[in-house]
């Protein structure tokens, strides 16, 4: 089996004098959640359409699950789910109804055949009460809050247990509440169902909280890709160690700066600042402390946040172009 | 068409006939189809009397209510979608284009037809109890087969027509615009081409319907409208494309 959920090569389309996705050239292993990073007109959803096949490419090409998505797209359809940058339910129809249509067309039992009523109810009432939506199932679409039907939409988009999923700003237009409501619900339903999450979102925060691993998009171009501690350290936001506490002697700031993992060392007051080349386990060093003498009250690990990894990352871009 | 192309073609059917149905609104479905049926069944058979089973011309020309019928709901099938942001939704399913295409058209003939066999229904019932005097009128059997083929054609036509109207248009409002342009150029059209033929040539065309009798009538319509049907339905698939529905 393929080991990566997609895969592109120079991927590019243009509209007319508009290139919307730039020469994209992507690897997003199978199992792990996907953030695509970028802002508004970056060319997250052109690319989404184009790994479901839904527009072709204009050079290049996608592959997707190990299918062509030119030439295999219905294929990839069937094996993904969808949340778009619409909710996409019909809101004169019930949530079960909704469900029901998706699950129809979408599940199939093992043999390929249409999967009987019971299977499909079975699974619906799975999901629904998973996202704490079964009691509400008979109501108007129409009717309900946007948080509930973002839910809802999650809901029809793993009905067929897709391997990958895309999940199109997934949060946008919710509030706080049921905006971090929903990111739980897709942290859970992520982890329990292991499927690949291909996500695009312009909220950091967001993809720090779901991601393990990132691609930055801008005007088009992939930017960088890769763990976010990985893009942390790229764009010079390594982490760093404060400690504080007393006796921090000679010998034992000596002891600290020799280390491989150490880059630099300040001394404020009553506190050691400690910026790291990169992951290490914070135990060692207080325990090089400890040994030297040194009595410790507080330690505190910081990190560069996405953001600022972000606008680093555009900053970069733009002094290049 | 393959076993699993009909499931997918009937769950679009479900999926519409569900959506339809479900409005409680004086524009739903449910609306309509009875006010379409009281014109069919009650309204007209009353004003023909007992020329409504006995005249099959009269059947003839009153065929056209469910055809109208149909053009609200085909001109929302893809443009409501678009309108209501589903489409794009529906197309990164894995239906095949002809599933999405062929159910949409087989809901609106749905409805159409089953609006016409209640209305005659309803209609045979209104014009025994008003014109029977005690007799029971039934519809010839031959009239009301090629009424019902026709009306099937016609109904199959508009919902094509309007299908194809609806695939690229922005709104409902802008599908059903463009149907009604259409219309207007068919009903336009024989009052504008006729004056311009030949007085020699619309005499023997005149000779010629004259001895026609209304079984060859309903064959040559139905006739043309099959060939109708199939055109429109192979220009609607050629103008189901994805990617083009996306952006449109």
């Amino acid at each position: 089996m393929n080991h990566y959920a997609i895969r592109t090569e120079a991927l590019t389309r243009d509209f007319a004098t508009v290139r919307a996705v730039d020469s994209l050239s992507l690897e997003v292993p199978r199992g792990v959640v996907f953030g695509f990073l970028g802002p508004n007109g970056a060319g997250k959803t052109t690319t989404i359409r184009l790994l479901l096949g839904l527009l072709e490419p204009s050079s290049g090409r996608a592959e997707v699950l190990g299918l062509d998505t030119q030439t295999q797209a219905s294929g990839v359809r069937e094996r993904c789910g969808a949340l778009l940058e619409y909710s996409g339910l019909y809101e004169r129809l019930s949530a079960e109804d909704n469900l029901e249509f998706y699950a129809r067309i979408g599940m199939r039992s093992e043999n390929g055949q249409p999967l009987p009523a019971s299977g499909r109810q079975a699974r619906i009432r799975e999901l629904l009460t998973h996202l704490d939506l079964w009691e509400r199932r008979r109501e108007l679409v129409g009717s309900w809050s946007r948080g509930m039907k973002q839910k809802l939409a999650v809901a029809r988009t793993l009905l067929h247990r897709p391997a990958l999923v895309f999940l199109d700003e997934p949060t946008s237009g919710l509030d706080p509440i049921a905006a971090a409501a929903l990111r739980d619900d897709l942290a859970r339903l992520v982890s329990q169902y292991g499927t690949t999450v291909f996500l695009t979102t312009h909220n950091l925060a967001e993809a720090e909280k779901l991601c393990s691993l990132i691609g930055v998009i801008r005007q088009g171009k992939l930017l960088t890709q890769g763990a976010p501690d990985q893009l942390r350290l790229q764009a010079g936001g390594a982490p760093r160690l404060e400690i504080k506490g007393r006796n921090f002697s000679p010998q034992a700031l000596a002891a600290l700066r020799s280390r491989p993992e150490v880059d630099r060392l300040t001394q404020g007051n009553g506190s050691l600042l400690v910026d790291l080349k990169g992951e290490m386990d914070s135990a060692l060093l207080v325990s090089e402390l400890v040994s030297h003498g040194a009595l410790i009250e507080e330690v505190r690990r910081s990190k560069a946040s996405l953001e600022e990894v972000f606008l680093t990352l555009v900053k970069e871009e733009e002094e290049q172009s | 068409m393959t076993a699993g192309i009909w499931t997918d073609i009937l769950s679009v059917v479900w999926k519409e006939w569900r959506e339809l149905f479900q409005q409680r609104s004086l524009r739903g479905g449910l609306s309509n189809w009875l006010i379409m049926v009281a014109l069919i069944g009650i309204v007209l058979p009353l004003q023909s009397g007992a020329l409504w089973v006995s005249q099959p011309m009269v059947l003839l020309v009153w065929a056209w209510p469910p055809v109208l019928g149909v053009m609200w709901i085909v001109a929302d099938s893809f443009a409501g979608e678009r309108e209501r942001h589903t489409l794009e939704t529906l197309l990164a399913s894995r239906l095949p284009d002809r599933a999405i295409l062929f159910g949409k058209i087989l809901m609106a003939v749905m409805y159409g037809l089953s609006m016409e066999l209640a209305g005659l229904l309803v209609g045979l019932v209104t014009v025994n109890l008003s014109a029977g005097g005690g007799e029971l009128l039934l519809y010839p059997g031959g009239v009301l087969v090629g009424v019902l083929a026709i009306s099937l054609l016609a109904i199959l036509l508009v919902s094509s027509l309007g299908v194809f109207a609806s695939l690229r248009a922005p709104t409902v409002r802008a599908a059903y615009q463009k149907m009604g342009i259409v219309f207007i150029i068919l009903f336009l059209a024989p009052t504008i081409l006729l004056p311009m033929i030949p007085e020699e040539t619309m005499a023997s065309i005149r000779a010629l319907l004259g001895g026609l009798v209304v079984d060859q009538v309903m064959l040559a319509g139905a006739g043309i409208l099959l060939v109708l049907d199939i055109v429109l339905l192979f220009l609607a698939m050629g103008r189901f494309q994805r990617a083009r529905m996306i952006l449109d």
